[in-house]
């Protein structure tokens, strides 16, 4: 399918700090696509570019096949990591704001609006500044004022910091809910555990370059199953020698094993059933950040 | 679609609705009543306000007291000196009297002891002692009092009588007319027109300096908030600024359109009436004209330096270090004003006039008191809009790279560094 958003070769410096240095991304229509890197990696410029709200110093950025421009932002969402509203905006008139922004019409902006404040239960506060709402409250009105235009691609940057947990779960359900419109989620993080459950497509990126991307069960295929849990009653040194084993962390009362290459779970679990008892043992592979740190200690060699 | 106009008309309604904006719209006419009733109404509170003090007639001459408490006047009636004398009837030595007058005055019984020595009617020397130096400022009434009577006594000794004294010190009362009015035009026509002209000034100066600082805070609001980025994803930069300038002008003129309703209700119910002898003709549409153009283009400068100024600083506090120079523009024709007043067509006049950033006040001073030269005011306006249209380009970039930037609010020099900056 054609990627609803590309980018090309795409650059940006502040000064003399190279925030974003010749990235390439392709996003597929109606993926939840995750940026994912260390804070300080260039998600957020990225994603400000993708906004047009920086400007490229080099490269291109298409959306929906054309040029991004200031019509094509009607049609993308955002949700910034830091968060705002008009204090003294009232609730409902903020959100229709927001929509009439986007290029909604008033009517349906208002229609709109009162369905999207009745779902999150804010009917009754429609009326009131948003500054007297309470912090989940206020959370839960920026999230009506990003998806209230029906963007084509909603673009979340660090969307679940901050948060509480109600708010988590409320966002994880609008995120599935635009994926099954058709429609595309966007959204960088620096939890590589909230993209690998949300996430069917990655991009990882650090000092401002791509270190890898693509869907999210490809990369991991590319990876053995080397990572193995294990608890029961060992003693410290009973993982010494074992063929098997590259390295061990002690993880409360679990033992964590990377296997070495070339060895496989079954090998490590064979040796230690002779050495120990076993209660638990499960063999998978590495998690994100894991691939993530590899990928860029291999990207530097 | 231009979301230019939302922008606007929203800033616009939720300044308007804001508690802020109707505070200060109520309590500006209460203020500016206060400021222009108050001082004479403290002063018509006699009893209260009026200074009390010690004579010792010291100068042999019986009449002298009269004659003094005759100039000063009843401070019951004649109010606004509001000094009230008590001659010292137990002897006249000055050390006996001091000693005992000295706790008297210590506790505020009295303000001053006043003493007129032998030698006043010869060396015109006299001693006001008081507790702090306020007598400095109160006394000046008695002093000239002191010198009317002076001056009557030395003419009474030439023989000359009260009803001739009272025709030689009448003082004469200078009238400045228009020469080019007819003579059935009503008195004092000149005095009012430099009344009415400086009032005009004095409002444009607010409305510049005001608006202007108010499109500065709700930029600063905006980055303080968070809510900025939110905009910039639906709108460029330049938009948001010139939707929050256009805006706080709207502002400012819907307060000024509530106050002139106010005003001409309260003129219509006869609850306040204009001064009779006000002569509002000068008043012509070209000057109505000339005073909407300078103020647009006015504060179309200011309010782009102080949006730019809000783009760059995270708090009102951050701000004062780059609001500073700019006020200070916006001041130095107000501190000039006395000398272009009395000249306005001089050359320092004429100079300022026609530096952009001097111009709206300085030129619109000139068209309202004096009357310059048709090319300099088609120059000024010209120089002014160039000026204008070169910095909102200039300001307009500063917004645009700093409004994101939420750390430390810069120094001149990153600011310099970012006017260079290619974008």
């Amino acid at each position: 399918m054609d990627p609803i958003l590309q980018l090309l070769g795409v650059k940006r410096s502040f000064g003399s700090i190279r925030a974003v240095d010749g990235v390439d991304l392709s996003v597929p229509r109606g993926a939840i696509y995750g940026i994912l890197g260390p804070n300080g990696a260039g998600k957020t410029t990225t994603i400000r570019m993708i906004l047009n709200i920086y400007i490229p110093d080099e490269g291109k950025i298409l959306f929906d096949g054309g040029r991004l421009d200031r019509h094509a932002i009607n049609h993308i969402g955002y949700l910034p990591e830091e968060r705002g509203l008009y204090k003294r905006m009232r609730v409902e008139e903020h959100v229709v704001y927001l929509a009439r922004l986007k290029g909604v019409p008033t009517a349906e902006a208002k229609r709109r609006a009162r369905l999207w404040l009745e779902r999150f239960g804010l009917d009754d506060r429609a009326s009131a500044k948003t500054d007297e709402l309470s912090k989940g409250m206020q959370q839960k009105v920026q999230f009506i004022g990003t998806v209230i235009s029906e963007p084509q691609m909603v673009v979340l940057d660090e969307p679940f910091s901050g948060l509480d947990p109600i708010n988590v779960k409320l966002l994880r359900e609008i995120i599935e809910e635009i994926r099954a419109a058709g429609r595309t989620v966007l959204f960088s993080t620096h939890v590589m555990e909230q993209a690998e459950q949300i996430c069917d497509h990655i991009f990882l990126i650090n000092d401002g370059r791509k270190v890898l991307d693509g869907k999210l069960e490809d990369i991991v295929e590319n990876y053995p199953v080397d990572n193995v849990r294990v608890s029961g009653e060992f003693e410290a040194q009973t993982f010494e020698n074992i063929a098997a084993v590259d390295s061990t962390k002690r993880n409360g009362n679990e033992m964590l094993v990377r296997l070495k290459d070339g060895f496989v779970a079954q090998d490590l679990l064979l040796e230690l059933v002779k050495r120990g008892r076993v209660d638990r043992f499960a063999a998978a592979r590495p998690p994100l950040s894991e691939i993530f740190i590899r990928e860029v200690e291999r990207s530097r060699e | 679609m231009n979301k230019l106009p939302l922008v606007m008309i929203s800033e616009y309604l939720v300044r308007v609705r804001s508690r802020a904006f109707i505070i200060s719209t109520l309590l500006g006419p209460i203020l500016l009543l206060a400021i222009s009733l108050g001082p004479a109404l403290l002063a018509s509170r006699t009893s209260e306000g009026a200074r009390t003090v010690m004579v010792i007639d010291d100068s042999g001459d019986s009449g002298l007291f009269t004659s003094l408490q005759g100039e000063i006047g009843d401070p019951q009636v004649g109010g606004e000196r509001n000094i009230r004398l008590q001659l010292w009837g137990e002897g006249n030595s000055l050390d006996s009297a001091l000693t005992q007058l000295a706790p008297e005055v210590g506790n505020g019984n009295y303000d001053g002891v006043l003493y007129i020595p032998p030698s006043f009617l010869q060396k015109g020397d006299a001693t006001l002692y008081g507790s702090n130096p306020s007598g400095v400022v109160w006394a000046d009434p008695v002093e000239d009092a002191l010198g009317r009577v002076l001056i009557q006594e030395h003419l009474k000794s030439y023989g000359i009588d009260k009803s001739e004294l009272d025709r030689v010190m009448m003082g004469a009362n200078l009238h400045a007319e228009d020469i080019a009015r007819d003579k059935t035009g009503k008195k004092g026509s000149m005095e009012m027109r430099l009344a009415v002209g400086f009032v005009l000034v004095f409002l444009l100066y607010m409305m510049i300096l005001a608006y202007g600082i108010q499109s500065m805070n709700s930029v600063i609001e905006d980055k303080t908030s968070r809510v900025v980025e939110v905009m910039l994803a639906s709108v460029t930069p330049t938009v948001l600024m010139a939707g929050k300038i256009v805006a706080s002008a709207l502002v400012g003129l819907t307060q000024f359109a509530i106050w002139g309703i106010i005003a001409t209700g309260l003129i219509g119910q006869g609850l306040f009436s204009l001064p009779a002898n006000l002569d509002l003709s000068f008043l012509t549409p070209a000057i109505w004209l000339a005073f909407a153009a300078f103020f647009l283009l006015g504060y179309l400068l200011f309010a782009c330096l102080y949006a730019a100024i809000g783009a760059l600083c995270n708090s009102t506090q951050d701000a004062q270090q780059f609001q500073m120079p700019v006020t200070i523009l916006v001041v130095i024709p107000m501190l000039l004003l006395q000398v272009v007043m009395q000249n306005p067509n001089g050359s320092i006049a004429v100079v300022f006039s026609l530096i952009p950033v001097f111009t709206p006040i300085m030129m619109f001073v000139r068209i309202a008191l004096g009357n310059p030269p048709l090319w300099q005011i088609i120059l000024s306006l010209v120089l002014l809009a160039a000026t204008v249209g070169f910095m909102a380009k200039v300001t307009g970039k500063l917004f645009r790279l700093s409004i994101l930037s939420f750390g430390k609010s810069p120094s001149w020099k990153q600011v310099v560094r970012m006017l260079r900056s290619p974008e």
